[in-house]
Order: C-alpha cells, then structure tokens, then sequence
C-alpha cells in the first residue's frame, strides 16, 4: 500500500483528479483477484468448511447439520484407534524419509558421476518414480503376498521361513514404509544428484590441500551444501508421507488390526464409509494441525541451519 | 622456501595437446608469474603443480623432491583460488583453522596461529563473520590467510585478483607484493593480465598454446622480447609490429632474415610538423582516433607503414589532420620468420640510408 502510495505521489503531482488515485490503490488487488479467487475458491473455502464441519455432526444427506461444539474433538483425542492412528502416521513418515533421504543420497553420492553405466542406473532408479502408486500397490502385492510371493519365494530360496508381508500387524507398516522408499528414491536420488553438482568442484580441491580426510569432507562440506536440498526433502517427504494413502487402501485397508491405519485413510473412512463427516473433519483439522505445526517448526528452526548462497 | 622444477611436462586432454615439453624452473623464493592468454595451458600447469591433474608426461619436482605421484596435501602447497573456494558454511576463523583442525593442531594453538594471521591481513574483526557477509576484498584476505596459516612451502596463486573491481585489484597487487616480500615463500602466480604480471613479477614467464614464449625479469621481457608473440602480448598498447615489405619502403636496408620489425608505442614521438631527426625514421601519417588518458594519449595513426599506436606523454593534440611520426632507429626489434627476435641486428645502420617519409 505504501508503495503504491510513493508512486502516486512522483507520478502525479496533485494536478489529476482523486479518481485517478484511488484506481491506482485498487490496481495491484484488481489484478491479483482473479489468483485470489481460484485461491479462495479452491483452498480457503474448503479449509473453512471443514472447520465448520468439525464441530457438527452430519451424514452427508441430512439436510440438518447438528451443531454438537467440540463433542468430534473430545471423542477423536479418547479413541484408542485414532491414537493408533497418529502414532502409525508418525512411524510411518518417520523412517518413510528418514530411509528414503538416508538412502538416496549414499545413491546419489555413489551415482555422481559421468559414464553410460551411472545414467542408466540413474535412468532405472528413477522408473518407480513414474509409476501411478496404484500400479505400485499392485505390483508390490503381488511380490509380498504371503504363499506365492516373489518376496517368500526368494526367502525360502535361502532358507528363511516366509513372512506375513501385509497381513500381520508386526509387518505391515513396515511393508508399507518399505514401498513407500522404493517409490520415493528415484526422486529423492535425483534432487540429491543436482544438488551435488551445484556444489563447485574447488571446495573440495581446497578442502583436499587442506588434508580433510574423506568423511569429515562429507559432514563439513557436502552435508552443509547441501543442506537446501535436504531441507526441501524433508519437508516434502514428511507431507506426502503423512497424507498417504493410496498404498494403504489398496494394500492392506488400515488393517490387519489397525496396524497399517493412517491420517488420510482414518478420515476417508469415516467420512466415506461411515458417512461421520463431523468425525472426518475434525480429524482433517488435527491433521492440518500438525502438518502446520511441522512446517512452521521447519522453517523456523531448521531453515537456522540451512545455507543458501 | 622451495625450488620447483619440470622437466619436459605434457598434458593431454582428449588427444588435446594443452602443454607442450616445458621445462622450468622456478626459484626459491621467487615471485614467478604465469602470464598467457587464455587457454594458453597456464592454469593446467598450476593444477598440476598443485597435484589437481596428472601430467602425461614429465617429472615435477618441489623443493628437490618428486611429487609425480604425491596427492595434493602431501605437497606441501597452498593455493589461492579464482573464485576462493571459501566454505560458505564456516566462518572466517573455520575457514582459517579448517586445515589446521583436519591435522589436530590443538586448540590453543590453532587460535594464536589464526589470530596472529588475521592481524597481518587485517581479518581481526570479521573473524566470526561467514563468506557471504564480507566484501569481495575480505573474501581475498581469507583465503589468502587460510592458506598462509599453513606456512607452505609453496604459494599458487591461480588469477586471484580477477573478481575484484580495479582499484581493489590495484590495492592487493601492492599488497600481494609486500606478502611476498614478508613470508620470503615461493610464490606461483597465474593471470591473463600482462599489467599484474609486470607490476608483480619478479620473473615472468609467458605462455602461448602450451608453450613457453619467454621466461626473464619484467624489464627485460619489456625491453627485449623474446619473440613476436612476447612483444605482443606486454605493453599497452601492444608493439606495433609491421611485415619486412612495409619497412622496405622506409629503411634502406634491411639485413637478410629479418621477416618482421616492431617499435613500442611510446618509442615513437608525434609532431604536427616534419623535423627530420637524424637516426630517425620520419613517417608522414593521419591521426585516426585518439585516447586521452590523462598522464599520456594515445594515437591510432595510419601511415605508408600501416595502423598504427603512438602513446605520447606530451601534451594532447586536438586536431586530428596530419601529423609526423619519428621512430628511432635503435628502438627497433627485429625479429625472424619463426618469429624469434633477431638480437644483434642493429638497424640503426641505417642512420645514413633514412628515407624520410614524407612524399
């Protein structure tokens, strides 16, 4: 506004009329209206939306929307499954990325370099990332399934006893979390692989006159690069994997137990299976809740410790 | 304090020839300049030095040992990068004391050592600060502690000064050379600047396509250039220097072998009016342009000879119509087909034979 108001101010030296002004003060809102309503149309009413649902109780055909105060929040915080509930999303998105970037990038440090061998890996590792999750799911059924898996088979091949993959409650997480790797290096390896050839080739001359041995150049120069990188990783990864779903609906459906039960897939039952929408929603602000307070948390602590150049 | 020598060293790249058989050698304690223009091989001849590249052939010795197969750290060296190659993420005492903590020096050492180097080029109060919040200067002094905290045997200097503005540059030359004067190090110092090369040098070597074209002190690469590429590339402006046929037609004589004869800008004086000094060959020419800078001007006259610059140091003339230009005789450099200066031809034989060039 005060810009827009300098402006006015060299532009036009109070000979114009008022109309003119004001038009200058609109102009900047005039042209971002269009952005702002698509923005508003699309993401802050439906935000508001669920807001208000979450404190109603409604079906999805009644026309009436029982007003019910904090009753959805209450009875959400005392449900045994929804603790479940955030403590599968947590494990989930914590060794989801915590493998997934620690992973990636000894990949992309070891890919880094030029040669027909290093692009086709580089070429295969990132295929999965072009696969639909769907076709994933399926794939990756039929790999783990319990009697005529590839997964059993190759253990029995050497000897081990075949593993309940997706249908029990002690491996289906990890199941989950391990396909969710999969999926998520070729990306991960890829934005690694550009980070580290941004980093210019002479701090590593220098860092080698000055006698660095090999893994304190990793910690105290390619680390610290590329840190941008890492940051932008995290917080993407962490996102993605606390709004997984399509894995888990196709997979195992939030079972065996409860076992594999996520934040998205919690609210899409009860709000499509069970027509809660009450329910649903005030999970969904939970969710918004967190995945907020995360974000805010990143880029107020972590981004500190972020170099950019 | 080191002595470096190579001996016929070569660098391939791809079938790419970019340094040819030299051999050098380089003195203890000297400030030796690498002076070329670019893609002349000066700056592989450093990494190779530094131990960044293998040389396809040749032996590389500092301080009477081979290093051929030495990593860069074990040579003894530190070098001062174009761009710095400061971390980003340390400050400027962690950028210093980086190389220091790598070889355990304890900690109370490695703070006296680094407060001590900061002291001498005037880092004291920024030591905290990062890379990205110091001045293009700074930046320079950093790295330039960072390698002097090491006490090297052998300072490389790869064009250090090209990222700064002029009068910066100007200020770390002198600054570079009190450095030098003071540590008593070998200093190897890279640059496509002839003026950096002159002004800092105690010796210079000149490069051409991976080839030395001359190695003396900066006043004699001046006064006696080498070849023609020498006398070309020092001096600003360049020697003028003219084909055999386009003297002929000024001197009477021109001694066989000769293929090609040059003067320096400002050997050559500028008169409005014809003055037909003996030993003097005396051109009538058209001023083209002109180049006030102050102190000197310098002209672009064409002549029967060709185009060519004059660099005066007297006053400015304004107009630019006709003129006399007289180049003393002895000032001339001959040089043969190869290129190759001719030393002991003295043109100023000519002293009876001076055709005046006015027609």
């Amino acid at each position: 506004m005060a810009f827009a108001k300098v402006q006015v101010d060299m532009e036009e030296p109070k000979t114009r009329q008022q109309s003119f002004i004001s038009w200058v003060k609109v102009r900047p809102y005039a042209m971002i209206f269009p952005a702002i309503l698509v923005f508003a149309l699309f993401f802050i009413y439906p935000i508001g939306y669920m807001i208000y649902l979450s404190f109603h109780d409604w079906n999805f055909v009644s026309p009436v929307k029982d007003f019910v105060g904090t009753a959805n929040f209450s009875y959400l915080l005392n449900d045994r499954d929804f603790r479940e509930v955030i403590s599968n999303s947590f494990i989930y998105t914590f060794f989801t990325v915590a493998l997934t970037i620690g992973i990636s990038l000894l990949l992309a440090i070891w890919l880094n370099r030029s040669g027909k061998l290093y692009s086709f890996m580089q070429a295969s590792i990132f295929s999965p990332h072009i696969i639909s999750l769907v076709s994933v799911s399926m794939l990756w059924m039929w790999i783990m399934d319990g009697d005529y898996g590839l997964l059993n088979w190759l253990l029995n091949l050497i000897g081990i006893d075949s593993v309940a993959w997706l249908t029990s409650p002690d491996y289906a997480l990890a199941s989950l979390i391990l396909v969710a790797v999969w999926k998520g290096i070729g990306f991960n390896t890829l934005v690694f692989i550009a980070g580290l050839q941004s980093i210019p080739k002479d701090l590593y001359e220098a860092a080698e006159l000055d006698h660095t041995p090999p893994w304190r150049r990793f910690l105290k120069i390619t680390v610290p690069m590329l840190s941008p990188t890492l940051f932008f990783l995290t917080i993407i990864g962490v996102i993605n994997s606390f709004q997984v779903f399509e894995t888990i609906n196709l997979m195992t459906g939030g079972g065996p137990i409860n076992s594999t039960n996520t934040f998205v897939y919690y609210i899409y039952e009860y709000g499509f299976q069970f027509f809660k929408i009450g329910y649903a929603s005030a999970a969904g602000v939970i969710l918004l809740i967190i995945l907020s307070v995360l974000t805010l948390v990143y880029f107020k602590v972590l981004s500190k410790r972020v170099h950019y150049r | 304090m080191a002595e470096i020598r190579l001996e016929n060293i070569s660098k391939t790249f791809n079938e790419d020839c970019v340094v040819k058989n030299i051999s050098l050698t380089i003195k203890d304690g000297s400030f030796t300049v690498l002076v070329g223009p670019s893609g002349c091989g000066k700056s592989t001849i450093l990494r190779m030095l530094a131990g960044f590249e293998q040389q396809t052939e040749g032996n590389i010795w500092i301080d009477g040992k081979l290093v051929n197969d030495l990593a860069p750290s074990k040579r003894d060296i530190a070098m001062v990068f174009q761009n710095y190659a400061l971390y980003p993420t340390m400050t400027v005492r962690g950028n210093i004391e980086f190389g220091l903590a790598n070889r355990k020096v304890p900690k109370i050492e490695r703070q006296q050592l680094v407060d001590e180097i900061a002291g001498i080029v005037g880092l004291t109060d920024h030591l905290n600060k990062k890379p990205d919040k110091l001045s293009g200067g700074q930046r320079q002094r950093v790295a330039l502690a960072r390698a002097m905290v090491k006490k090297p045997k052998v300072f490389i200097l790869d064009e250090p000064l090209s990222n700064l503005d002029a009068k910066l540059r100007t200020q770390m030359r002198t600054e570079l050379i009190e450095l030098h004067e003071r540590l008593g190090t070998t200093f190897v110092y890279v640059t496509h600047d002839q003026v950096e090369a002159m002004s800092m040098g105690d010796e210079i070597i000149i490069l051409n396509k991976g080839e030395v074209q001359q190695k003396a002190a900066p006043i004699e690469v001046y006064q006696n250039p080498g070849n023609v590429f020498a006398a070309e590339f020092i001096g600003q402006p360049p020697m003028n220097v003219f084909g055999r046929d386009a003297f002929e037609s000024v001197l009477e004589e021109v001694p066989e072998g000769v293929s090609s004869i040059g003067f320096r800008p400002e050997h050559a004086e500028l008169a409005l009016e014809t003055r037909n000094v003996p030993h003097m060959a005396e051109l009538e020419s058209e001023i083209v342009t002109l180049e006030t800078l102050g102190a000197e001007t310098v002209y672009k006259v064409k002549n029967r000879i060709g185009m060519m610059n004059i660099r005066s140091f007297s006053t400015p003339i304004p107009s630019r119509g006709t003129c006399y230009v007289s180049i003393p005789l002895e000032k001339l450099h001959p040089f043969a087909a190869d290129g190759s200066a001719v030393p002991d031809t003295d043109l100023s034989a000519n002293k009876e034979a001076v055709l005046h060039g006015v027609r």
